[in-house]
């Protein structure tokens, strides 16, 4: 199983429509994909349709009671099996301070996962500095810095990327940091110029698809299903058939183990 | 993401438009950029106007992003292996003219045919070979395959010979730049030492042009 974190310090950059959709697009190419919300906002399971009800296990129990993850899976619109969130995620924060190794517990609820499923993605919140982000980080094989092409948002990025450069040095972190630009739109100047300076900061970290500004994305959640559902013909479905083709092409954590030995 | 997939994403529709140009052998941004126009719109299916705009296009942003990758990486000079845009052998093929008897089959007749279409370097051919060309020389197509294939082996070969280092080192410092100072004696490595601390001059002036980047490295992440 390929594990990728969608991280970013800032909000609204598309990390939930990346992970969303991706996990469509993967899941049209016939892979397996999990998708854990890890945001106490919950938008990827809203995103997806899903309203966790008084009872039903969700991510917060994963992370607070140990309950299994595979107990709070729900097979959603197009095929992707996702570990929902709720509000109730937000208290992780703090009941990890009375906690030991709290950042190793998504880890080890993905482990029994492992052979069920081709990928999982995760959808972080946007604060890289707490102890979700941290879980995240530590499961993943690959964290995918989602970078808005809009104004500060290079700015942002580097800074996210110096924190995760501390964590990584500070918790013994190994996972390979990708970024994705989204909501390009390629006629505006700005987009060009931050692209172009994505481009040279990041070099080949930076996937080859960048994800256009679309209405039918933002239709797409408001359906409550991955574009790929709503209209897999149109630039949005493309783009992300494009990311996830690269995505599959990425070697997983057993694969890097083996090219290190 | 390279300078090519860069390029795609700005000046066309992104993945397709790379796919595209990726399935008939463009392997980098300069290769693009050098390629002629009537040959790019046979390969994208576009009017030959637009085919011209669109080789324009890809020069400028290989000229950029070179200036682009060594200002956001504070570089004074960059290390050869890491110049965007500029593939070893492409830079090495540059250099090469062709003379019969280089390439098998490369007679007398098929040089002065191939110059007097322009094709005058290895890399010329290895990247121009296309219908265009076959019908402005009266080349048969299938030759100018054969000779394009063995012209990019020949790039290849001698992008891997053991002096490729010392080769490198000069090919690959841009044109503009001020010359080095001159070192006495005769050895043409050490001579390029001194251009590591000739300064880019970062392009001012155009419009949303981005801030200076922090100059230190980003360790395992950059």
């Amino acid at each position: 199983m390929k594990t990728l974190a969608f991280v970013n310090q800032k909000g609204g950059c598309g990390k939930t429509t990346t992970a969303v959709n991706l996990a469509g697009a993967l899941a049209a190419r016939g892979e397996r994909v999990l998708l854990v919300d890890l945001d106490p906002q919950a938008h990827a399971t809203l995103a997806l349709s899903i309203a966790v009800e008084r009872g039903v296990p969700s991510m917060a129990d994963v992370l607070l009671r140990e309950v299994a993850l595979g107990a709070t899976l729900q097979v959603t619109a197009g095929g992707i099996h996702l570990a929902p969130a709720t509000l109730e995620l937000g208290e992780v924060e703090e009941a990890a301070q009375r906690t030991l190794f709290p950042e190793h517990r998504l880890a080890e609820a993905l482990r029994p996962l492992g052979d069920e499923f081709d990928f999982a993605l995760l959808d972080c919140p946007p604060r890289a500095d707490g102890v979700l982000a941290a879980n995240a980080l530590r499961a993943a094989d690959h964290a995918v810095l989602v970078v808005e092409m809009g104004a500060f948002a290079l700015q942002g990025a580097l800074k996210t990327v110096a924190l995760f450069r501390e964590l990584a040095e500070e918790r013994e972190l190994g996972f390979d940091l990708r970024v994705v630009g989204t909501l390009f739109d390629r006629r505006a100047e700005l987009a060009r110029e931050l692209l172009i300076g994505t481009h040279a900061r990041f070099g080949e970290r930076l996937f080859d698809t960048v994800i256009h500004q679309s209405a039918r994305l933002r239709e797409a959640a408001a359906s409550g299903v991955p574009v790929q559902v709503l209209d897999p013909t149109c630039r949005a479905a493309r783009d992300f058939e494009a990311l996830a083709e690269e995505v599959a092409a990425l070697r997983g954590a057993r694969e890097l183990v083996a090219g290190l030995a | 993401m390279d300078g090519l997939a860069l390029f795609c994403n700005l000046s066309a529709d992104g993945p397709v438009t790379l796919r595209r140009l990726r399935a008939v052998g463009v392997r980098d941004l300069e290769q693009l950029a050098a390629t002629e126009a009537t040959t790019l719109a046979e390969w994208l299916h576009v009017s030959l106007p637009q085919a011209q705009a669109f080789a324009a296009e890809a020069r400028k942003l290989a000229q950029r992003i070179g200036e682009s990758t060594r200002r956001a990486r504070g570089a004074a000079a960059p290390a050869a292996s890491e110049a965007p845009g500029v593939p070893l052998a492409a830079a090495l093929g540059r250099e090469q003219r062709l003379v019969p008897g280089l390439l098998p089959a490369l007679d007398a007749t098929l040089c002065a045919r191939l110059a007097g279409a322009g094709v005058r370097t290895v890399r010329a051919l290895a990247e121009g070979a296309g219908l265009a060309l076959a019908r402005r020389t009266g080349v048969p197509y299938s030759t100018l395959l054969t000779l394009a294939r063995a012209a990019r082996q020949l790039g290849t070969a001698r992008a891997s010979a053991p002096d490729v280092q010392e080769l490198r080192v000069h090919v690959l410092i841009p044109e503009r730049r001020p010359e080095p100072a001159r070192v006495a004696g005769p050895a043409p490595v050490m001579a390029a030492a001194p251009v590591a601390a000739v300064p880019v001059v970062a392009a001012h002036g155009e419009p949303f042009a981005l801030p200076l980047l922090e100059p230190e490295s980003a360790g395992p992440f950059g």
